[in-house]
């Protein structure tokens, strides 16, 4: 076992959220050394760190000599740098892998007291793969948020009026905003909060990843790509939806068509040990056959807006994207606990997109779909 | 100028953030060479930017084939370095400033590329110290959340009744992680978010940052940390108050006013170019006037956690802690500046009292941006 190194807080690094389970907004020093785990850190947080009741070995500041560099009037970030650098020479640190993200200005302060640093992504997302008990109670409860979020949404478009082919609740517009508002009540009373997220019509839902905004129109496709993150596990769910009110064209209902069948097609290969690019080049099957392009069929350098344009999934945990990546790059094979999206779609920039995602959980000999909602497109 | 260099999402770097005025949750490049603003993106986000911010020039980042590393068979993590160091080999930057957050593996391919990489956190943490006009806005809009949340968690306070098991509000139990709910619903209205909001009852509020868990008391302290963020912005508030259910508490009360007291001679001693350790020296030599220990008088190496045991205040806007520091070290206030003031008197295993304003600095003094009483009672 090679020693690790993370500088960062909990609420923007998942690899030290892994670790120290529990919302610590200011940077502090994580790190593993013959074996034992170290925390180095504010007294302020080292009692509750401490209550986590976790093989930790945790050391207040004052421990390391904090009120000496107080003494000599740093400044705010050689501060930090400082104190960070006397943790690992107190921990008797020599060399630690570290993550991609390591922030470069401890870089360049620790090698210059002699300690060697080695960037090694996989050791960090290998510990993620499979999630404790704590983390995929989370994905589920993140779940059932989105899924609580989009009835909610559905329950709206379903009781507006049509006012000369656009939505109208209650004597005004039903706009894009006024149902995502409706949606964040929902995700805070299940325990869950997002950034900002999808609810995208018309053409607005061609662009992946345009939030949406504005009225939505009677017989217009809507896609809902939702991905609630729950507030004590700090995991994600992921979703998507394409919603319409009223019936769309023709166009539109056979993509949805196509959609479905790469999204059963795909989700009947999951299993453990099952090559990630396969499951991609399985949707691509599907809607290359129908005559739509992929990433597979454009050239090197195109940039292209309509198709298949994007990947077909990823991991998900305490980041919304991480590995595995189910996409043209190779993403190695997929493992038994692994939480995986889902996310065919087809798009044609002046009209708009259909996308419909899953999550499912990888077991030994097939997965488990943690989605629970019906994939209707006209409701 | 010196070059500048980003690699990141917008929603956890401010940096980036501060210069593209969208959320961008995977990962991009952004670059400042020769008086060009340039982000290469995927074409899907790059249309995003383009819409709100003109003057940056897009690249998609399909344009640079990844033929051959599919070819060979690169992984995820190499591809995105070697990406990086053929991208700012095209933009013709051959030395950059970059934040200290600057992501390792990226500077490690580039620096072997022969291209430099200079850390200078300062650099981007004077960019932003005077907030754009939509920051600003964004930080209002996040202040009058905060107050919605905390009007919503007094309101539940002031109507809960005493039972044999602590309060409980139209019969149900009145826990921590219920007001917390109801701080939160108030954000989600006003277009924000928070994360780990603090509602902590008795003891808890001695521990600067525990979250708070549990029933309220019949007679208790509950000391509320509320910190939204203002989803389009980006931009936080932070605010707090404590209140007192039941029976009055004369050591409350007493640490209550002091705290207020501690509060409006912060305030009135901000103005551009004091320094901000200056101000905390001031409230600390108050706090100590009166009795209680502060991070100048505890022994050197001890571990503080009564008295007044933490700095005075702190920037706010894209992070919700930033520059200026108002601790033991700090930096001299600018105009522009917004900063959370937030004294506090604390007795470990006991509880404790803290209150916080967001301000303004102006050229000549401060507006502050918290609108709300200050009473113990809720």
């Amino acid at each position: 076992m090679s020693d690790v190194l993370i500088i960062g807080e909990t609420f923007r690094s998942p690899e030290m959220r892994h670790e120290v389970p529990l919302g610590v907004p200011d940077p502090f020093v994580y790190l593993e050394h013959d074996g034992v785990r170290h925390v180095y850190v504010g007294s302020m947080e080292a009692e509750r760190i401490r209550g986590l009741g976790l093989d930790l070995e945790v050391h207040p500041l004052e421990e390391i000599g904090i009120d000496e560099l107080y003494a000599q009037n740093l400044d705010w970030h050689e501060m930090s740098l400082a104190w960070a650098a006397r943790a690992c020479a107190h921990a008797g640190l020599g060399h630690a892998t570290v993550p991609h993200t390591f922030p470069a200005g401890h870089l360049d302060r620790l090698r210059q007291t002699g300690i060697e640093l080695t960037v090694d992504q996989s050791v960090f997302d290998a510990r993620r793969r499979a999630k404790t008990g704590a983390q995929l109670a989370g994905v589920r409860r993140a779940q059932r948020a989105a899924e609580a979020g989009l009835d909610v949404a559905v329950a709206l478009v379903r009781s507006a009026d049509n006012d000369g082919g656009v939505l109208v609740l209650d004597g005004e517009p039903l706009t894009v905003e006024r149902v995502k508002a409706a949606m964040r009540v929902v995700f805070a009373e299940h325990g869950c909060s997002a950034d900002d997220f999808v609810v995208a019509p018309g053409p607005q839902g061609a662009g992946g990843h345009e939030m949406g905004h504005g009225p939505i129109r009677v017989g217009e496709p809507v896609v809902f790509d939702l991905w609630p993150r729950d507030d004590t596990s700090f995991c994600f769910a992921d979703m998507t939806r394409t919603i319409a009110v009223g019936p769309v064209r023709d166009e539109v209902r056979e993509w949805h068509r196509l959609t479905r069948e790469a999204l059963a097609v795909t989700t009947s290969m999951i299993r453990a040990g099952v090559e990630c690019q396969s499951v991609f080049a399985a949707a691509c099957d599907v809607y290359e056959s129908a005559g739509y392009p992929t990433q597979r069929t454009k050239t090197a350098g195109e940039v292209l807006r309509n198709g298949f344009f994007h990947g077909l999934g990823h991991g998900v945990g305490l980041e919304v994207h991480e590995g595995p990546y189910m996409g043209l790059l190779p993403g190695g094979v997929l493992l038994a606990g692994d939480v995986v999206t889902l996310e065919p779609g087809l798009y044609e920039p002046a009209v708009g997109g259909v996308r419909l995602e899953d999550i499912v959980l990888v077991t030994d000999d097939g997965c488990e779909i943690l989605t629970r909602f019906p994939y209707d497109l006209e409701v | 100028m010196p070059d500048i260099l980003l690699i990141g999402d917008s929603i956890r770097s401010p940096e980036l953030r501060h210069e593209v005025q969208i959320e961008i949750g995977d990962p991009f490049l952004y670059a400042e060479v020769d008086g060009r603003r340039v982000a290469i993106v995927w074409s899907v986000e790059g249309d995003r930017i383009a819409s709100v911010d003109p003057a940056i020039e897009i690249v998609p980042s399909e344009t640079f084939s990844m033929a051959d590393f599919l070819r060979d068979g690169v992984n995820l993590y190499d591809v995105a370095a070697f990406q990086a160091v053929r991208m700012v080999r095209s933009l013709g930057i051959t030395s950059a400033l970059v934040p200290s957050s600057f992501p390792l593996r990226a500077a490690d391919e580039l620096r072997s590329a022969g291209i430099e990489i200079v850390v200078d956190q300062r650099h981007f943490d004077d960019r932003r110290r005077v907030k754009s006009a939509a920051e600003l806005e964004g930080v209002r809009v996040a202040q009058r959340a905060a107050e919605d949340g905390m009007a919503a968690i007094a309101s539940a306070l002031r109507r809960s009744e005493t039972s044999a098991g602590g309060r409980v509000l139209a019969g149900e139990v009145l826990t921590c992680e219920g007001l917390q709910l109801l701080a939160t619903e108030a954000f989600a209205l006003r277009g924000c978010r928070g994360d780990d909001l603090i509602v902590a009852r008795g003891a808890q509020a001695a521990d600067g940052h525990d979250p708070g868990s549990g029933q309220v008391g019949n007679d208790d302290v509950v000391l509320c940390d509320i910190f939204p963020r203002h989803l389009a912005s980006g931009c936080f508030a932070d605010m707090t108050r404590t209140f007192r259910v039941g029976a009055p508490d004369e050591t409350l009360s007493l640490w209550h006013a002091q705290c207020v007291e501690a509060l409006e001679l912060a305030v009135s001693m901000v103005r551009p170019g004091i320094e901000g350790s200056e101000m905390h020296r001031a409230v600390s030599a108050f706090f100590e006037d009166r009795g209680h220990p502060t991070q100048f008088s505890a022994p050197e190496g001890s571990v503080l956690r009564d008295g007044f045991y933490h700095g005075l205040g702190h920037g706010v806007g894209l992070e919700v802690h930033e520059a200026p520091g108002l601790g033991r070290f700090g930096h001299p206030l600018v105009a522009g500046d917004v900063i959370a003031l937030e004294p506090g008197l604390y007795r470990h295993g006991w509880g404790g009292v803290r209150v916080e304003d967001l301000v303004l600095v102006t050229a000549d003094a401060c507006e502050v941006l918290t609108e709300y009483p200050y009473g113990l009672d809720p």
